[in-house]
């Protein structure tokens, strides 16, 4: 990091929906790291429904938008659940708060695409950006970008590359970074994906973050995995196709994903 | 728009229990009943004309003496072992921003007094058969919680219930008073008691799902109270229910009485009831009381 870094803090935003349990994974391992604390807090009232809470996982939910900053590595996380009402007066609240509250010069928001890879499987990440200067410094990173793409009639968008528009129209820099996560731990901890996005953190902020305890879920996973392959044959094969590059049928890949939920659903 | 604190209880450390109107109004009578039946004593309310319409007046002699609202209360009562605040809410406000700003002062009174916990209890509509003693769904919104929950006598937590993976929905003020909680690090838990789905569709209350909630309350606060008028009031409503029951036709009925033997393995002439049985039994139930209650 430069000293013409030090004047530039940067923001990186997690949503909680995001795909392989990467929130969860992220959250934990940085809080624990990098000692966050929270500064700055969006009330809920008018972006989220308050008729009643979710349950998931036996636990009450309740959804947070809260900024912690870490100086010591000139970058600040939002984390939050994403609105069920009034986006784009929620996202413009997020960035004005960072703009205001945090001298936010950069913005970096993290999340997962499901593809068809499998749990062993190096992942890519990808990268959209705001500014087309962003490119090359993502490019360092190991984050794959100069895509093309449209979206087709009838699709929409994330709610990350909204939060990038806005970010353009505001003149704030910024860029969505997607981690691949095999289809079949979309709904359960994908601790590959997030260890791929925090290396990808390391390189970019010189955070020097032991990625130890991610090796061992890692491990854990895919002996787990491993193991379920011993007992099932028919789970077996379909990890064998996705690992030779054979798509499975909508049945196979329903089958594979309902037996990995049922294995890996009660990791913490 | 605020709390009216009439009284300073002197209170230590005390638990907060409260419910609001839902449906069965399960958790309603199991706090309303416990708060009497231990002699708890009103000390505040919130000021309802921000939350409600007034819902009646009074005149004398011509002249508008007062005006009525669905009233917001809290009791307290210092017991040997743990000192309880009550907190009974005759109505829930409309729209969500509304519900919050209750929460957020029920909350308030909490913080004051250092309400170590908050329970909610509400209803859980479920596959089973009236006459089966009704479990309870303990959902904390604290993790360290769960294991003291697994304890609880007839309690289930959410991923136990066949279907729900850990997961499902708490509407109302029941759910999103313990939300809020976990906002402020205050633990609590949300107590369902389960209630047929059939006679949901009653619109009776349910004082038998309220009787297990209590159970749990009463294990968790080391008391004993009195229950006599709830139960009375059970054997009331049953002799409804088993009124309105024989309006569903027979057939429909034959299927519901199949649910009478789900927790009971030992009789195993009935055969076991299938997942796909219960799902076959909401449908046909559904189905009757979308025609209003007729027979084609």
């Amino acid at each position: 990091m430069t000293d013409g870094d030090l004047q530039k803090p940067s923001l990186i935003v997690i949503w909680t929906h995001e795909v392989g349990g990467l929130s969860k994974g992220l959250v934990t391992h940085l809080e624990e790291k990098l000692g966050w604390v929270c500064i700055e807090e969006i009330e809920p009232a008018g972006f989220f429904s308050l008729s009643g809470v979710e349950v998931k996982n036996d636990l009450i939910q309740f959804p947070a938008s809260r900024f912690y900053s870490c100086l010591k590595e000139n970058v600040f996380f939002f984390v939050s659940h994403a609105p069920s009402r009034e986006p784009y007066q929620f996202l413009t609240k997020v960035i004005d708060l960072a703009i205001d509250s945090c001298g936010i010069k950069e913005l970096y928001t993290i999340g997962g695409v499901v593809t068809s890879v499998t749990h062993t499987s190096p992942r890519r990440v990808f990268g959209i950006v705001n500014h087309a200067e962003l490119n090359d410094t993502l490019t360092q990173c190991g984050v794959e970008t100069g895509m093309d793409y449209q979206t087709p009639p009838g699709g929409g968008t994330s709610l990350s590359n909204y939060l990038l528009w806005v970010s353009k129209t505001r003149n704030l820099a910024g860029c969505t970074l997607w981690v691949e996560v095999p289809f079949y731990l979309a709904n359960v901890r994908d601790p590959m994906a997030c260890k791929k996005m925090l290396e990808i953190l390391n390189l970019r902020f010189s955070m020097e973050l032991d990625l130890h305890p991610i090796d061992i879920a890692i491990e854990r996973l895919n002996t787990d995995i491993q193991s379920l392959r011993a007992e099932n044959t028919d789970i077996s094969r379909y990890i064998e196709l996705l690992e030779r590059g054979i798509a499975l049928s909508e049945d196979e890949g329903e089958t594979l994903s309902r037996e990995v939920i049922k294995l890996l659903y009660n990791y913490d | 728009m605020g709390l009216r604190i009439y009284r300073e209880p002197d209170i230590t450390k005390p638990d907060l229990i409260a419910a609001w109107p839902g449906i069965g109004n399960i958790g309603l009578i199991a706090v309303d009943t416990l708060r009497r039946a231990v002699g708890a004593e009103p000390f505040a309310e919130i000021e309802p004309w921000h939350f409600f319409y007034p819902n009646g007046i009074t005149v004398q002699n011509g002249e508008l003496i007062d005006m009525g609202f669905p009233r917001s209360r809290f009791f307290y009562k210092k017991l040997g072992t743990k000192d309880l605040i009550f907190f009974v809410g005759e109505e829930q406000p409309s729209g969500g921003r509304k519900g919050y700003e209750m929460v957020d002062l029920v909350l308030n009174l909490a913080s004051m007094f250092r309400c170590q916990r908050v329970y909610t209890a509400a209803a859980a509509v479920n596959t089973i058969h009236h006459s089966v003693k009704p479990k309870v769904w303990a959902v904390p919104n604290n993790k360290t919680l769960i294991q003291e929950v697994k304890q609880y006598p007839n309690t289930v937590l959410m991923s136990d219930v066949a279907g729900r993976i850990g997961e499902g929905n708490i509407s109302g003020l029941n759910g999103l008073l313990l939300g809020a909680a976990s906002k402020r690090d205050l633990p609590g838990i949300c107590l369902l008691g389960e209630i047929p789905v059939y006679v949901s569709q009653f619109m009776t209350p349910y004082p038998k799902a309220s009787r297990s909630i209590i159970e749990i309350l009463n294990h968790n606060l080391g008391i004993d109270p009195d229950l006599s008028r709830l139960d009375e009031m059970d054997r009331e409503v049953d002799e409804n229910i088993e009124r309105l029951y024989t309006m569903i036709p027979q057939e429909m009925r034959d299927h519901i009485d199949h649910l009478k033997y789900v927790e009971q393995p030992e009789a195993e002439s009935t055969g076991k009831i299938t997942e796909e049985d219960k799902k076959d039994i909401m449908q046909h139930i559904e189905e009757f009381f979308k025609k209003g209650g007729q027979e084609d």
